[in-house]
């Protein structure tokens, strides 16, 4: 139904190969990116622009709409970071990244936010990062916006999202419209599964295409295992291909040269390959300071329709708590989740009689989120990235104190909404939740509920950090041009340089930056030949 | 063991049963493959699921436990080693012989038990103290739902169309 983008672009000359087919490369690059998402699509597109060769290496395969059949088990198990069942270490958060062509921006939910000004100030002063200034953005933000057609949503939200609007009207609390990158929208509601028309301008439709089109080559379905380093520099990259079905790797492993490598695979895996592979790290920082934005929710129950399940995932948000609170807990945004019955069904609490009567209700019920920006406060250092003993990267991260008195006022501000936007009924999603029906005795229920590991049902989409920036090396991994602070010719471009969550979905964020760095490494490398740097 | 002395027991007696439970493993290497007509799943996840499955579950007329476990081990295939082997300590701890009674205070194989039996233990792991069990309740609880609301068949009793129908109709096309 598509014009296949891919089946085109391969019969133009794109440069694309499939590791489980061959590994061998003729290609003699300038630049290794690893990873394929909002980082290393973004650099890749201006690399080859500015006439750079540049390959990019990507664990995942290569699925495109006519692959996306709004089907939420194969997307989880063919797109998903470890099938969708990613979790911190301990099992207390559950962590939904992407691992496909794409990364993450082909499976997220849209929402385009630039990076707030109270995160920026906090990164200037805690981190010395003189440059996160949104005039000095602005530019940046505005080229990426315009590029991907980032706009507020101008159609009705579904009624999901309207329960926010309505709640928070009636409150005379924020809420405003999320911008979303998407052209052509069909409003159907499975931003999560891949967009099936093309319309969600993610990386997959966007800057891939324009590096494959200036003669980039991309080489899927293969994990770096290590990078090779000497000294202040990095040489190249070990990899191996992945089994046909991305289970785990298999065949030779094959060694990778390039005078420049940029790091892109997302926090968790960019800090995880770094400890795989020995790096330097005399301030021990790499893998510190990463962040999940974690995320509580609420689950309404309406007398109408809501079909959660259809429409825009997200357009509308609230951000009458997001400010930056001066005690220990943090402050967090509110937005809703799209209601596909797999997820939601794990989400609903209890089993047998009591959760197939909550299933029956999937249709009337609306899914809140709280998502609460971790790493605002000197005593939050988010979690560590380690490694298994069979290399895969997990995150430790510890559920203190200032997160749960987080997640009880989260809990109370969103059932606060829903009431007010006329819920039947509101349950914390917890492992002991039960439906109330008024503020009063939600108020009272919630008293009554441990909060603690495994209980309240924890989850992130935002994982940031573990890279961080900083003007020193004793505060972070790279500089502040994403530069590694011991390997010269390393860089790392994607969200796990940010020391700090977002504090707002962060796709936009990663895109503006990595083209802001992007960009001044072009500048600085002068001429096209990174072995001139 | 009664429920107020399952109750009692510590995160240490936890952490000793879980040791065990690496011995059980061990002890069980004679069924650490898959059954048959799976990829992941081995006998004792599948009796253990079996059995758990309705229960989870609850009384969804379309229910089908082949379906349901099939779907649960495709989800398995896709996560990863670190998952599937938490999946794996789990249902060993929870059907070998030795462990079964202590940690779920399931004396009688799985097989055998009543649907109240299987949802006293489900409970017990719900309101424990112990965090492992409450993992333990939560791992099996999201599993199941979630393996089982993935499935076409599910869908029609929760009142979710599906997909809408006119993309299948233009994909085909």
């Amino acid at each position: 139904m598509n014009n296949d983008l891919y089946a085109a672009g391969i019969a133009r000359g794109w440069n694309l190969v499939d590791a489980r087919e061959t590994l061998a490369t003729t290609y003699n690059p300038d630049v290794i990116i690893i990873g394929s998402g909002a980082g290393g699509a973004t650099a890749a597109a201006a690399l080859a622009k500015a006439g750079f060769r540049v390959l990019i290496l990507e664990e995942g395969s290569l699925k495109t709409a006519n692959d996306f059949h709004n089907d939420e088990l194969k997307a989880y198990a063919e797109l998903y970071q470890e099938g969708a069942l990613r979790t911190s270490k301990d099992g207390g958060i559950s962590i939904l990244q992407g691992r496909t062509v794409g990364g993450t921006t082909t499976v997220n939910w849209t929402s385009s936010f630039r990076t707030p000004n109270s995160t920026l100030a906090y990164w200037r002063e805690q981190f010395g990062i003189a440059t996160a200034q949104s005039e000095h953005l602005k530019p940046y933000f505005e080229r990426v916006e315009q590029r991907l057609n980032i706009e507020r949503w101008a159609a009705s939200p579904n009624a999901n999202n309207a329960v926010i609007q309505r709640g928070c009207e009636q409150l005379g609390w924020h809420w405003d419209v999320i911008p979303r990158n998407v052209q052509g929208c069909w409003n159907l509601g499975y931003c999560g599964t891949g967009c099936p028309t093309n319309a969600k301008q993610s990386m997959l439709v966007t800057h891939i295409p324009e590096a494959l089109e200036h003669g980039a080559q991309l080489i899927h379905s293969v994990r770096v295992q290590q990078l090779t380093w000497a000294n202040d520099q990095v040489t190249g990259v070990i990899c191996q291909a992945m089994d046909a079905h991305l289970h785990h790797t298999r065949g030779e492993l094959m060694h990778l040269q390039a005078p420049l490598v940029i790091l892109a695979g997302g926090a968790i895996n960019s800090p995880g390959l770094l400890l795989r592979s020995q790096t330097p790290d005399p301030h021990r920082t790499t893998g510190k300071r990463t962040f999940l934005h974690p995320v509580c929710m609420n689950m309404a129950v309406f007398d109408e329709t809501i079909d959660g399940f259809y429409g825009a995932p997200q357009s509308i948000y609230s951000d009458a708590f997001n400010d930056i609170p001066s005690t220990a807990e943090m402050g967090f945004k509110i937005e809703v989740a799209p209601m596909q019955p797999s997820i939601v069904s794990a989400l609903m609490g209890e089993f047998g009689d009591q959760h197939y009567q909550r299933m029956q209700q999937l249709a009337q019920s609306n899914l809140m989120l709280a998502l609460m920006r971790d790493g605002f406060h000197g005593d939050d250092h988010g979690g560590r990235v380690e490694l298994r003993a069979n290399g895969d990267a997990v995150v430790d991260y510890p559920l203190g104190e200032a997160l749960w008195n987080t997640c009880k006022k989260a809990f109370m501000a969103m059932a606060r909404i829903q009431f007010a936007a006329g819920a039947r009924s509101v349950m914390p999603v917890h492992a002991l939740g039960k439906a109330c029906t008024s503020i009063a005795a939600y108020q009272a229920h919630l008293e009554t509920l441990p909060m603690r590991i495994f209980d309240v049902r924890l989850s992130s989409a935002h994982v940031m950090g573990g890279c961080g920036m900083s003007e020193t090396p004793e505060q972070g991994v790279v500089n502040l041009s994403g530069q590694h602070h011991q390997l010269r010719n390393l860089y790392v471009f994607d969200g796990s340089i940010f020391p700090s969550s977002i504090g707002a979905n962060p796709q936009l964020s990663i895109y503006a930056w990595t083209l802001k760095l992007t960009e001044e490494l072009i500048a600085r490398l002068g001429s096209h030949d990174p072995r001139a740097q | 063991m009664n429920r107020r002395s399952f109750l009692k027991l510590s995160f240490g007696a936890a952490l000793l049963l879980a040791t065990i439970g690496g011995s059980a493993r061990f002890l069980h290497r004679a069924r650490r493959h898959p059954a048959e007509g799976y990829d992941v799943l081995r006998d004792q996840d599948v009796i253990f699921f079996s059995a758990l499955f309705p229960a989870v579950i609850g009384p969804h007329p379309q229910f089908q436990l082949s379906l349901a476990l099939r779907s649960l081990d495709r989800m398995l295939l896709a996560s990863s080693p670190a998952m599937r082997k938490e999946v794996f300590n789990l249902a060993d701890l929870a059907t070998f012989a030795i462990t079964r009674g202590p940690v779920t205070g399931v004396w009688r194989g799985w097989q055998h038990l009543q649907d109240d039996q299987i949802r006293a233990f489900l409970k017990r792991w719900q309101h424990s103290r112990v965090g492992l069990y409450r993992q333990g309740y939560q791992g099996i609880c999201q599993l199941c739902q979630m393996a089982w609301y993935g499935v076409p068949q599910a869908w029609h009793n929760i009142g979710y169309p599906g997909p809408p129908e006119f993309l299948t109709r233009l994909r085909e096309s």
